[in-house]
């Protein structure tokens, strides 16, 4: 089957009808589709140009078919796809072709993978934009009702809020105690909400949508001038897969980064630690390879330990209970934003604990050959 | 329950018979009548017809005057087919309904006013009920009987309950209607198309937050501050769960040394933890009574706030039966119409009436004339309108018509020809 690429674009977006905002357009509205490439209007500017796959095997888009290879080619191997939202065209042309590469590799962990790569993209930039500009995006994009305010409670500064029966839909996605609504700051209706977590909730609508926009692609048969690009993603995703194997046999206590090693301190010390300080130490050893059991037997450490409930909430940021997803480990911007961040020259530009664990374990290996 | 005989039945019957002459003029008519399953059992039989689909209030009337139901349900639901079989009904949405009984409250006058009867010979005695009467070796059955205390403790956490839906979910009165159930307890209904299409887990969530259940009271602004490690809290006037547990600590703190109150608290807190609060209860109480100063009193630790806080979630959490707000195709009985144990009124209540709602009282709806003349095996003390009655042990006595449907309906009292 042969995709043009608006039509594949169009199934990426919700038919959500685009009033762009004023506040938009006076700046460069180019950069916002750049950016965001589910936005309604790139779909409308893609559109126009009515462009096919075959078309860009000119080389008038060779950086388009460049960036694209290597939108896909960053998922696979950091989990992460940077921004290049200056070059617009280029980028806005090379998400959608992205996508097509994702749906001819055909490989269900490589298309989750590129979907979360790309929504933790936008999550990022959406994390530095005025709080009116991710409302107006969140309406346009999703048809989410996210109300941009300030309000302080307590300590907290809340940047957003919710109707409630919108914000249970969208967080039942997530299983970590602090989502449930019985702890969230519910008010007339409204449930509030920081920016991280409506950014969180945004994430998670752009991660669904572009995995779908890849499944419902169905059996695209690549033509002939991606088929070496794409036997080159391959033989990185061969790679990667050998590289996994033999980190997460290993687990390697030196490898932590600071912040990781701090809260495993305050744990191995038997202090008692905030939850979400045990969402993050559960979340990264999980997903660095450790099993529940081995992850339980930690736990055991702390004063207030309890089995049942520990084991319970293990399994849910596994994603085994609630029918829900596993969790990843939190960001370094996440870690930051509640106080467990220690940035330190080590960290250098990391993102996340995760990618700075393998880093160090590959380093600790290099070195040891 | 039974009747003690089928004349008992029979005059039960012809009571509810005479209300429902003008069932439309009495019953509340469920909106979009069309889209919901009804059931109802009749005198006698003790299978519940269901699965019926009734177009209009006419046809609802007619059930009343033809059927003379002993109770009548309606589905929260709404539904395409409604008396199709379950699978079929094709669920459109439901409304988000409560219930609060006073059996699920942890009353403890339940356990002297539940009692087992025997049919035969009146012995009676508190549960565990016996398989026979150890007197006679009669039919012996157990009676849920109704009282004072449960009833106020059960408005008490429709109050709650009304607050939090209220206050925290921001649904607003014309969305919500109010009865008492005829029996022991007070249902709410929420009837708002944007929530009516909430799925069972939504629901789930819902009755979490009005129950506490799973809430981390460090979520709701309690909890120790990095660095100088002192114990950080809510104030009285903020909004949602951080309120609540503050005026709830606040409560708690001015119970402590109340002897009423010392069995719940050796109950929930650890006899140390109790003692440390109890110790210093005046002078906390004083600190507390402008604003909430968490971690007052060096000797009290930050962990024992932490468990007077918990027990205040718990405190001011609203008591309600989970399993009726989360089964989206529940029956539930409908609005001012007989409660067949009781003979009395579900009756529709304003928001303004909860207060000052008498359960023994206005859901009364028989005439006191003519007088009947009842045998009654046993019954505890209670009161219809004004007048209290009992306790009975095998006596014949003359009591209002309302008072002797009620009796006979709760299967206490028979007929006395004599």
């Amino acid at each position: 089957m042969m995709c043009t690429l608006p039509k594949l674009l169009e199934s990426l977006i919700d038919p959500v009808p685009l009033i762009p905002s004023k506040a938009m357009l006076a700046t460069s509205p180019s950069i916002y589709l750049a950016r965001y490439p589910l936005l309604p209007m790139t779909r409308d500017y893609v559109g126009k140009r009515g462009l096919t796959i075959n078309d860009l095997s000119s080389e008038q888009y060779a950086p388009v078919l460049r960036r694209a290879i290597n939108r896909v080619e960053l998922a696979i191997r950091y989990g992460f796809v940077n921004d290049r939202s200056r070059e617009t065209e280029v980028e806005i042309l090379s998400f959608p072709l992205a996508v097509f590469l994702v749906a001819c590799i055909s490989d269900p962990p490589i298309s989750k993978r590129y979907a979360m790569a790309e929504s933790e993209r936008c999550s990022e930039l959406l994390l530095d934009e005025p709080n009116q500009v991710v409302e107006r995006l969140a309406e346009d994009s999703f048809g989410l009702k996210l109300k941009a305010l300030r309000h302080v409670l307590g300590t907290h500064i809340y940047d957003f809020c919710l109707d409630f029966s919108d914000y249970i839909r969208l967080a039942s996605h997530f299983s970590s105690p602090s989502w449930r609504l019985v702890n969230k700051n519910l008010c007339l209706g409204q449930v509030y909400l920081l920016k991280t977590e409506a950014v969180g909730i945004l994430k998670l609508h752009a991660e669904e949508n572009i995995l779908r926009a890849i499944n419902e692609s169905g059996d695209v048969s690549s033509p002939q001038f991606l088929k070496q690009h794409l036997a080159g993603i391959r033989s990185i995703i061969a790679v990667r897969e050998k590289e996994e194997e033999r980190v997460t046999t290993r687990f390697s206590l030196e490898a932590l980064p600071p912040c990781i090693r701090s809260i495993y301190n305050r744990l191995v010390e038997g202090e008692s630690l905030p939850h979400f300080a045990r969402f993050t130490l559960t979340s990264f050893f999980l997903n660095v390879g450790l099993t529940r059991r081995e992850v339980l037997s930690l736990f055991s450490r702390l004063p207030d330990f309890d089995e049942h409930l520990s084991q319970y909430q293990i399994e849910h940021i596994a994603g085994e209970r609630g029918g829900v997803k596993k969790y990843t480990s939190p960001s370094c911007r996440t870690l930051q934003t509640h106080g467990l961040c220690l940035r330190t020259q080590q960290c250098l530009s990391m993102r996340s604990p995760i990618k700075m664990y393998y880093r160090q374990v590959r380093l600790t290996e290099r070195g040891e050959a | 329950m039974s009747f003690i005989a089928e004349a008992d039945l029979q005059f039960a019957r012809g009571a509810f018979r005479s209300y429902y002459e003008r069932p439309r003029e009495r019953v509340e008519i469920p909106r979009k009548i069309e889209s919901r399953e009804f059931g109802y059992f009749v005198f006698g039989e003790n299978i519940m017809v269901r699965h019926l689909s009734l177009r209009d209030a006419n046809s609802l009337g007619s059930l009343f005057t033809d059927r003379v139901p002993r109770h009548v349900y309606y589905s929260s639901a709404f539904f395409h087919s409604p008396s199709a079989p379950m699978e079929r009904k094709g669920w459109i949405g439901a409304e988000l309904v409560f219930d609060i009984d006073a059996d699920h409250l942890p009353v403890r006058c339940k356990a002297e006013h539940d009692f087992w009867l025997c049919k035969n010979c009146g012995e009676h005695g508190p549960k565990p009920t016996p398989k026979g009467c150890p007197k006679c070796q009669g039919r012996v059955e157990e009676i849920e009987w109704l009282c004072e205390l449960c009833l106020r403790e059960a408005r008490n956490e429709l109050l709650k309950l009304l607050d939090f839906l209220e206050l925290s979910l921001g649904i607003g009165s014309k969305d919500i209607t109010l009865n008492f159930s005829g029996h022991r307890g007070y249902h709410v209904h929420v009837d708002n198309d944007h929530l009516n299409s909430m799925d069972q887990y939504a629901r789930k969530e819902i009755v979490d937050y009005v129950t506490g259940n799973g809430l981390d009271v460090s979520y709701h602004g309690l909890y120790l501050s990095r660095g100088s490690s002192s114990l950080i809290g809510p104030d009285y006037s903020e909004p949602s769960w951080r309120g609540r547990i503050a005026r709830g600590v606040y409560d708690l703190l001015g119970q402590l040394s109340d002897p009423s109150y010392k069995g719940y608290f050796s109950e929930n807190l650890t006899p140390k933890t109790y003692r440390r609060f109890l110790k210093r209860q005046e002078v906390l109480v004083k600190l507390w009574s402008s604003r909430p100063v968490w971690g007052a009193a060096s000797a009290i630790k930050a962990d024992d706030w932490i468990k007077l806080a918990q027990l205040a979630v718990r405190r001011q959490a609203a008591n309600i039966d989970s399993v009726v707000t989360t089964d989206v195709h529940r029956l539930i009985r409908v609005i001012n119409t007989l409660h067949g144990k009781t003979g009395l009124l579900s009756l529709k209540m304003g928001y303004d009436e909860v207060e000052n709602f008498d359960p023994f009282r206005d859901p009364v709806v028989f005439p006191d004339q003519p007088p009947v003349k009842m045998k009654v095996l046993y019954c505890p003390e209670f009161r219809v309108k004004e007048k209290s009655y009992g306790p009975y042990h095998n006596q014949v006595v003359e009591v209002p018509l309302s008072t002797a449907v009620f009796m006979m309906c709760k299967g206490v009292g028979t007929l006395s020809s004599g």
